[in-house]
C-alpha cells in the first residue's frame, strides 16, 4: 500500500516538475524571435529564477523520495525466505513504471499475444497500443479542438491580419517612446552638415556598400547622376539631399532608402557627399540638374 | 521461437482437404533492375545535389550555363532523389515484397518490364528536359505535360501490375505492408492528375489550371503528400517486409498497425497548409493545416514504435549486422523528422523556420536518414539473397554505415544552425526601428561556411553509398544470380470458414477492392474539404479592383522567370509581419494573384523576396545585375544570366499563351492576342529608351528586356488608384 502511495506522489511531483520545467521554453516559443537582452526587466529574471528554483527544488524533491524509497527498501529487516521469493516475483518500480507506460508483453511471454498471422514468414504479435502513445494522440486531438475554437469558433485568438496590426502598433509605441527620448527625429528641416571625421567616415562606409554600385566608387556617376559636381537634379542643400536619400525618386529609379538607414545614418551619408564635393574623380559623368551654390 | 513460429503449417487450410502445392517462379530479375537502378539514380541524384550545395558556395560552378545554373539544377536534384532513387527504391522493394507475400509470380512480366524501362524513360527525359528550362515550376512537379502524361501511364502499368497480382494471391489475408503499398498507389494517381491539369500552349509548355491562391493549395497539397505517399507509405510497407525479415522477429503489435495505417493516411493529406502559413491562404485552411499536423504526430510515430519494437529481443544482433543498423538509424530518423514536421507546422515555429534552411535540414533528416539509409539496409539484405552469397564484405558495410551516419549529421546541424542565423537577422530591429540588417545579402553571406559544412556533410554521405555500390558489386561477382526463384504453395480455397473471435479488420484484409476503394475514400475527405470551399466560395479570395492580367511581354518574362527557376531561390509572399513589412512592402493579399498561372510564393528564400519588386530599382539596375549581379550587390551568390541578352523572346508563341491563358479565365480583352505582339514591341521600346538614357544600347527583341517587363511589373497593382492613367500596352 505504501509504495503505492510513494508512487502516486512522485508521478504527480514529475508531471508538476516537467510541466515548471517546460513552461518558460512554451513562453519563449510564443514570442517574437528577436529577442533584446536589454529589455529583459530585473522582474521578469527574477520570476525565470523562480520558476527555475521552484522546478529544480520540485524535481529534487522527486529525486529525494525515489531515493528514500530506495533506502528504505533496503534498510528493512532482511525478510524471511517465503518474503524473499514473494518479492522477487513482485516487479520492481521501474518495471512497474515502464508497464504502466508501454503495456507491452515482455519478450520471454511473447506467445501470448501471438497472433495467427503469418505472411512470408512473417508473424504478428498483438501488443497493446502504448497508454503513453495513446494518451499523446488523445491530446494531439483535444489540442486540434482547443485550437480550432479559439481562433474560429470563439474567437478569441488573434488570426494573422490582426496579430499584424498589432505587431505594429506596439512597435510603433516603442519607437516614439525611443526617439521621444533621444530628442526627437532628424528631417529635412532640421539636418545638419556634420564635418566631424567620424561622422563623414561613417557616411562612406554607408555610401560604399549601398550607393556606389550606382553612383560610382568616387561619386563619378554611372547609373545614377554624379555626386561630387555643383548640380543638382533635385536641389543641393543638406535638407534636399537627406529628403531625396530617404524617399527616394522612384520615377527615376532613386529607391527610398527610409527602410534601411537610419535618420542619423542619411544625415551621416549626406554629409560624406557633401564633403565630396569638387573631388573631380576621373570618368565623371556630365553634370546634370541645376547649379547649387554651397 | 519464432523458428517454430515460421513452420506452422498453413491454418486456413479447410480441414480433410488434400495439400496440392502449386508450383511457381518468383521474378528476381525485374527485382535486380530496379535494385541496380536505384542505386546509380541514387549516386547520380546525390551528386547533381553536391553541385547545387557548392553552387551556393562557389557561384562560378553554375559555370555560366543556361543548363547547369542553380535555378536548374536544383529542380533536377529533387526530382532525381525523389522520383528515380526513392521511386525505384520502392519499385524495388514491392516487386520482392509482394510476390512474396502474395505466394504468386507478378501478374505479367511484361507489365513489370514496361513499367521498369517507362519509368527509367521518364527519369531520362526528366535529366534532359529540366536542365533544358522545361518546368512547370510546381515543386517535385516541375515535369512539363508529355511527361506527365507518361507518369501517369506508367504509374497505372504499376498499379494494374500490382492489383492483378493481389488478385491472384495464394494467402488468404492481405499483410500490412500491402495495405501501405494500396494507399500509396491509388492516393500518388489522385495527386499527380490533380496537380498537374494544366492546359498545352505547345509541346513541353502549359499553364497551370489554377491560379495564385488555389494553384499554391493544390500545389502544395499535392506536395505535402508526394512526401507522405511517396516518401513515407511506400517506405513504411517496405518496412513492415524488411525489418522483421531481417530481424527474423514478429511485428510488435497488429492493433496498432491498423490504427496507425488508417489515421495516417486519413490525416496526412489535410496537412498541406502548413506549407503556407503566415501566406495569402485564407485562416481556416492555415488552421487545418496547422491541428491535423499536430494530430499526425502519433500516426507517425505508431509506425516507428511498431518498427523499432520489432527489434525487441534482437538488439543485441543489432550491434552486429550493419542491415540491422542501417534500418534502426532510418526508423529513428523517421521518428526525429515526423516530430519535428509538427513541430514545424507551429505557426510561431514556422514563422522562424519558413523559407530558410531549416526546411532544408529537415527534409534531409527525412531524406537521407530515412529514405537513404531504409534503402540501404534494404539493398544490404536483399542482394546477397539475390546472388544466393554472403556479402563481400561486412566490415565495409559497417564502414558505410558510420559514414552516412556522420554525412547526415554534418549535413543537418549546419543547416539547422544556418536557418535560425538567417532568420533571426531578417527579424532584428534597432532601437530606432530600422532593420538591423537591411542589406539581404549580408543574411546570405554570413551563411556561406555553413553551406560549405553542409557540401562536405553531402559529400560523406555520397562516398558512403558508392562504397555499397563497390562491395554489392563485388557480392554479386561472388555469388550467382537466381532470375526465377522456384516456390509452392497450396491454392487458395474457394471457401473460408472465419475462425471464432477473428479481429473485425481482417475482413478488408481479405477484400483488396474495398481496401482499396476504401483507402480512397479516407485520403479524398481532407482534401475536398480544404479545397472545395478555396474554389467556391469568393470571399476567400476578396478580389482586388485594381489587379489586371499581364501584359504579353510581362507573360513572357514571367515564363522566361519559371525557365530560369528563380523561384528556386526567391519567394513572391510578403508574409504579415513587421520585419517583411519593413523590408520589401505591403504584405501579399489573396487577390493579388488570381492571373497567376501557375503561382510563383515559392518555398525557400536563398535571395530576398520579389513580390513588390517591381519599381524599386531602374531598369539599367536590373540590366546590369541580371548580367553580372556582383556589378549591383557584391558579393552576391546569384549566378550570371548572359544567355538572355542574347536570346529573342519567343514571339510565336505569343498567340498561344495569351489564346491559352483566356480559356484559363484570364480576362485578356477581345482580340487582344491578334495586338499581342505589337503592343508587346511597343512596351518593349519603352524599356529599351529607359536603357538608352542610362547609356545601355540592347535590342528590343531580347529575352532580357521581356524579363525587365515583368519584374518591374511586381506587386505594382495593389498600389494602382483608380485615377490611374494606363499606357496603350497596358490590360485595362
Amino acid at each position: 500500500m505504501e509504495t503505492l502511495n510513494c508512487f502516486k506522489i512522485t508521478k504527480k511531483g514529475g508531471l508538476a516538475g516537467m510541466a515548471l520545467l517546460l513552461s518558460p521554453i512554451a513562453t519563449f516559443a510564443q514570442q517574437q524571435p528577436t529577442i533584446n537582452y536589454m529589455e529583459i526587466t530585473f522582474e521578469e529574471v527574477m520570476l525565470g529564477i523562480v520558476i527555475f528554483m521552484t522546478a529544480a527544488v520540485i524535481l529534487s524533491l522527486g529525486g529525494l523520495l525515489i531515493a528514500f524509497y530506495a533506502l528504505r527498501k533496503s534498510l528493512t529487516i532482511v525478510p524471511s525466505p517465503i518474503e524473499q521469493a514473494k518479492n522477487a516475483l513482485q516487479p520492481s518500480f521501474w518495471e512497474k513504471w515502464n508497464h504502466r507506460l508501454t503495456d507491452a508483453v515482455p519478450v520471454e511471454r511473447e506467445h501470448e499475444v501471438m497472433t495467427d498471422h503469418e505472411y512470408d514468414g512473417i508473424v504478428e504479435l498483438d501488443n497493446s497500443l502504448p497508454p503513453w502513445w495513446k494518451a499523446l494522440f488523445a491530446a494531439s486531438i483535444v489540442f486540434a479542438l482547443v485550437y480550432m475554437s479559439i481562433f474560429h469558433i470563439f474567437g478569441f485568438g488573434e488570426l494573422q491580419a490582426e496579430e499584424y496590426e498589432t505587431e505594429m502598433t506596439e512597435a510603433k509605441a516603442r519607437i516614439d517612446a525611443y526617439i521621444e527620448s533621444k530628442g526627437g527625429a532628424l528631417n529635412e528641416t532640421n539636418v545638419t552638415y556634420l564635418n566631424d571625421d567620424a561622422s563623414i567616415s561613417l557616411g562612406k562606409s554607408i555610401y560604399d556598400s549601398n550607393c556606389a554600385a550606382c553612383h560610382g566608387s568616387a561619386l563619378q556617376g554611372t547609373v545614377g547622376p554624379n555626386l561630387t559636381d555643383a548640380y543638382w537634379l533635385h536641389g543641393g542643400s543638406v535638407g534636399d539631399i537627406f529628403k531625396v536619400i530617404r524617399d527616394g525618386v522612384p520615377a527615376k529609379g532613386m529607391i527610398a532608402w527610409k527602410g534601411q538607414l537610419s535618420p542619423s545614418q542619411i544625415q551621416q551619408v549626406t554629409s560624406y557627399i557633401i564633403s565630396k564635393e569638387g573631388s573631380d574623380p576621373a570618368n565623371p559623368k556630365e553634370p546634370q540638374g541645376d547649379f547649387h551654390q554651397r | 521461437m519464432s523458428t517454430q513460429l515460421l513452420q506452422r503449417p498453413d491454418h486456413e487450410r479447410p480441414k480433410g482437404l488434400k495439400l496440392e502445392l502449386d508450383s511457381y517462379f518468383y521474378d528476381n530479375d525485374i527485382v535486380r533492375m530496379f535494385a541496380n537502378a536505384t542505386m546509380i539514380w541514387g549516386v547520380i541524384g546525390m551528386l547533381v545535389g553536391l553541385l547545387a550545395a557548392l553552387q551556393l558556395v562557389f557561384p562560378e560552378l553554375n559555370m555560366g550555363m543556361e543548363y547547369t545554373s542553380f535555378g536548374r539544377i536544383r529542380p533536377l536534384h529533387t526530382n532525381a532523389v525523389i522520383f528515380a532513387f526513392v521511386g525505384n527504391g520502392i519499385f524495388t522493394g514491392v516487386y520482392y515484397s509482394l510476390q512474396r507475400l502474395c505466394k504468386t509470380r507478378m501478374y505479367s512480366d511484361i507489365l513489370s518490364k514496361i513499367n521498369f524501362w517507362g519509368w527509367q524513360l521518364i527519369i531520362i527525359s526528366a535529366v534532359i528536359t529540366l536542365p533544358l528550362g522545361f518546368t512547370s515550376s510546381k515543386e517535385y512537379a516541375e515535369l512539363e505535360w508529355p511527361i506527365d502524361i507518361a507518369i501517369t501511364l506508367i504509374w497505372v502499368v504499376f498499379g494494374w501490375n500490382m492489383f492483378a497480382t493481389i488478385l491472384k494471391r495464394r494467402v488468404r489475408h492481405l499483410y500490412v505492408a500491402i495495405w501501405f503499398y494500396i494507399a500509396t498507389f491509388v492516393t500518388v494517381a489522385v495527386l499527380h492528375i490533380v496537380n498537374s491539369f494544366g492546359l498545352p500552349i505547345s509541346f513541353m509548355k502549359s499553364y497551370s489550371a489554377y491560379a495564385g491562391v488555389q494553384d499554391a493549395l493544390v500545389q502544395w497539397w499535392y506536395g505535402h503528400n508526394a512526401v507522405a505517399f511517396f516518401l513515407t507509405t511506400p517506405y513504411l510497407g517496405l518496412m513492415y517486409y524488411f525489418v522483421p525479415k531481417a530481424a527474423n522477429r514478429p511485428v510488435y503489435s497488429y492493433k496498432l498497425s491498423i490504427i496507425h495505417f488508417w489515421a495516417l493516411i486519413f490525416l496526412y493529406i489535410w496537412a498541406g497548409p502548413h506549407h503556407l502559413l503566415y501566406n495569402a491562404l485564407p485562416d481556416w485552411a492555415q488552421s487545418l493545416g496547422v491541428v491535423f499536423s499536430i494530430m499526425l504526430l502519433a500516426p507517425s510515430w505508431g509506425g516507428m514504435l511498431n518498427g523499432l519494437l520489432t527489434l525487441r529481443g534482437a538488439w543485441d544482433r543489432v550491434r552486429e549486422d550493419p542491415v540491422l543498423k542501417f534500418m534502426v538509424v532510418a526508423i529513428t530518423a523517421y521518428g526525429m523528422a515526423t516530430f519535428e514536421g509538427p513541430m514545424l507546422s507551429l505557426k510561431n515555429v514556422n514563422a522562424i523556420s519558413h523559407f530558410t534552411d531549416w526546411t532544408v535540414a529537415h527534409v534531409h533528416v527525412g531524406g537521407l536518414g530515412w529514405n537513404g539509409m531504409l534503402t540501404f539496409g534494404m539493398l544490404y539484405w536483399l542482394i546477397p539473397r539475390l546472388y544466393r552469397t554472403e556479402i563481400y564484405s561486412k566490415k565495409l558495410a559497417n564502414v558505410h554505415f558510420w559514414i552516412a551516419t556522420l554525412g547526415i549529421l554534418v549535413y543537418a546541424l549546419p543547416m539547422y544552425w544556418a536557418g535560425f542565423t538567417q532568420s533571426l537577422m531578417w527579424k532584428e530591429f534597432t532601437a530606432e526601428g530600422m532593420l538591423a540588417y537591411p542589406n539581404f545579402l549580408e543574411t546570405v553571406t554570413q551563411l556561406k561556411p555553413m553551406y560549405a559544412l553542409r557540401a562536405g556533410g553531402g559529400g560523406l554521405f555520397i562516398i558512403g553509398a558508392l562504397l555499397m555500390g563497390y562491395n554489392l558489386f563485388m557480392t554479386s561477382r561472388k555469388g550467382n544470380f537466381l532470375k526465377n526463384e522456384a516456390a509452392e504453395a497450396a491454392p487458395l480455397s474457394e471457401a473460408y470458414e472465419k475462425p471464432k473471435g477473428e479481429h473485425w479488420h481482417r475482413w478488408i484484409e481479405r477484400r483488396p477492392v474495398q481496401l482499396l476503394v476504401g483507402s480512397l475514400i479516407v485520403i479524398m475527405i481532407g482534401g475536398a474539404v480544404e479545397m472545395v470551399p478555396t474554389f467556391l466560395i469568393d470571399s476567400n479570395i476578396p478580389s482586388i479592383e485594381s489587379v489586371k492580367p499581364y501584359t504579353s511581354l510581362e507573360l513572357h518574362g514571367r515564363d522566361i522567370y519559371i525557365k530560369e527557376g528563380c523561384n528556386n531561390c526567391h519567394s513572391q509572399m510578403v508574409r504579415p509581419f513587421r520585419s517583411e513589412t519593413e523590408r520589401y512592402g505591403e504584405y501579399a493579399k489573396a487577390g493579388e494573384f488570381v492571373y497567376d498561372h501557375p503561382f510563383l510564393w515559392g518555398s525557400k528564400r536563398t535571395g530576398p523576396d520579389l513580390l513588390r519588386l517591381g519599381g524599386k530599382y531602374p531598369d539599367s539596375w536590373h540590366y546590369h545585375h541580371m548580367l553580372e549581379p556582383e556589378s549591383m550587390s557584391p558579393g552576391s551568390i546569384m549566378p550570371p544570366y548572359p544567355w538572355l541578352f542574347e536570346k529573342d523572346i519567343d514571339v510565336e508563341s505569343t498567340e498561344a499563351k495569351i489564346t491559352v491563358m483566356r480559356k484559363l479565365g484570364v480576362p485578356y480583352p477581345e482580340g487582344y492576342e491578334s495586338r499581342a505582339v505589337s503592343d508587346m514591341n511597343d512596351q518593349a521600346n519603352e524599356i529599351v529608351a529607359n536603357l538608352a538614357a542610362s547609356g545601355i544600347q540592347v535590342k528590343s527583341d531580347k529575352e532580357i528586356i521581356a524579363l525587365i517587363a515583368y519584374m518591374q511589373r511586381l506587386g505594382t497593382d495593389i498600389k494602382a488608384d483608380a485615377n490611374k492613367v494606363y499606357k496603350s500596352y497596358e490590360i485595362k
